[in-house]
């Protein structure tokens, strides 16, 4: 069995500065370091969209969207009292056609999606790693694909949902669920579309890995760069795991 | 399992393997939880134990690609003189931020719509 503490991929390592007592730390590298100052600014970033979105969300007044008027509506201006059959709520709730136009079956596939690349991601270093020229280039090929799969299902999704669908007037008053339509929505493109800018940089600099990778580029001597797009890589898969349960399920 | 012809390094490697195949399981049947979870049970539990138990369940997903994908577990301390600043940042903005909800309901915008019954 391997030492728990051996870190896969650096067996016989240990001058990464201030590493475990005991522990044989992975080698410190001016672009490990890099990419992980780079990805505590991303930290921050997405610590900015999400924080907003809370505040934006706890802040939006409690009839804000209802299953019978379109987003916004002020409701206590044309009603003099709830008629019945109204459902006022301060945010649109998650499985709620009436004013939710999302599809969670369709995004936790595509969550289950992305982290099958994160997976594939890994495997493809550990290859490079341990010298399988061969299979590193086919996982991080893989991870190419599936990362534009995930792409390809967002971007579907934004085409339904803001072109081919026809929505009650609880979503949206021109039946289309665009960003222009209530704060939910806007919320929603800004925080998943900025997710998917960043999944598309990882897919082009995953798909210059993997060209590169076929040509013999990556071995055990030299897969600085593969761990360093891998980062981020997870880092985006981590942050996708965040928004889905914060903008889809609650 | 270690693959035969070697050394005792390359090994490890191969046995790095394991833990890989393990978190990823883990993160389907999470994920799965995750959606069953609030498939099942939203609306016939209080909100704020909704929000709890699918945050940690995300929580528990984000570690686990953390700790293990992007080898946390496996770096030297150097890395959370990076981690630990920028965490407690990401609690300031979002603590920052908080006062804002409160101006949504005290008089900075309109006074909430409340229909009478």
């Amino acid at each position: 069995m391997a030492d728990a503490a051996t870190v896969p991929g650096h067996p016989s390592t240990s001058h990464g500065s201030l590493a475990k007592p005991g522990v044989q730390a992975p080698p410190l590298t001016p672009g490990k370091v890099a990419i992980w100052l780079f990805l505590a600014t991303e930290v921050m970033f997405f610590t900015g969209l999400i924080g907003t979105y809370i505040v934006l969300r706890a802040g939006s007044p409690p009839a804000a969207y209802s299953n019978l008027y379109s987003p916004a509506t002020d409701l206590s201006r044309i009603l003099p009292k709830k008629p019945e059959g109204l459902l006022t709520y301060a945010w649109p709730k998650p499985y709620d056609e009436a004013t939710n136009p999302l599809s969670i079956d369709l995004t936790a596939a595509n969550t289950f999606i992305l982290i099958c690349s994160s997976v594939t991601m890994v495997l493809g270093l550990s290859a490079f790693q341990r010298d399988q020229r061969r299979k590193g280039a086919l996982y991080i090929t893989a991870t190419a694909l599936i990362g534009a799969v995930f792409l390809g299902v967002q971007v579907y999704e934004y085409s339904q949902l803001m072109f081919v669908h026809h929505y009650p007037l609880g979503v949206s008053a021109s039946g289309h669920f665009t960003p222009d339509v209530s704060l939910f929505a806007s919320c929603f493109f800004t925080m998943t579309g900025f997710h998917g800018a960043h999944v598309f940089a990882g897919v082009v600099a995953m798909s210059l890995l993997a060209i590169r990778s076929w040509f013999g580029a990556y071995h055990a001597g030299n897969s600085n760069s593969v761990e360093v797009v891998g980062l981020y890589w997870h880092f985006v898969d981590l942050v996708w795991i965040i928004l889905f349960t914060v903008v889809y399920l609650i | 399992m270690a693959d035969r012809n070697l050394t005792p390094e390359q090994e490890r490697h191969v046995e790095s393997h394991a833990p890989y195949l393990k978190v990823f399981w883990s993160l389907l049947v999470l994920t799965v939880l995750e959606y069953g979870y609030a498939k099942m049970l939203e609306g016939k539990i209080s909100f704020a134990t909704l929000v709890a138990g699918l945050m940690v369940l995300a929580v528990t997903k984000a570690f686990l690609v953390g700790w293990y994908f992007m080898h946390l577990k496996f770096e030297g301390r150097w890395i959370y003189l990076m981690l630990v600043p920028v965490g407690f940042l990401a609690v300031v903005v979002v603590l920052g931020l908080t006062p804002d909800i409160a101006a949504h309901h005290g008089g900075f915008y309109q006074s909430p719509v409340v229909l009478e019954e």
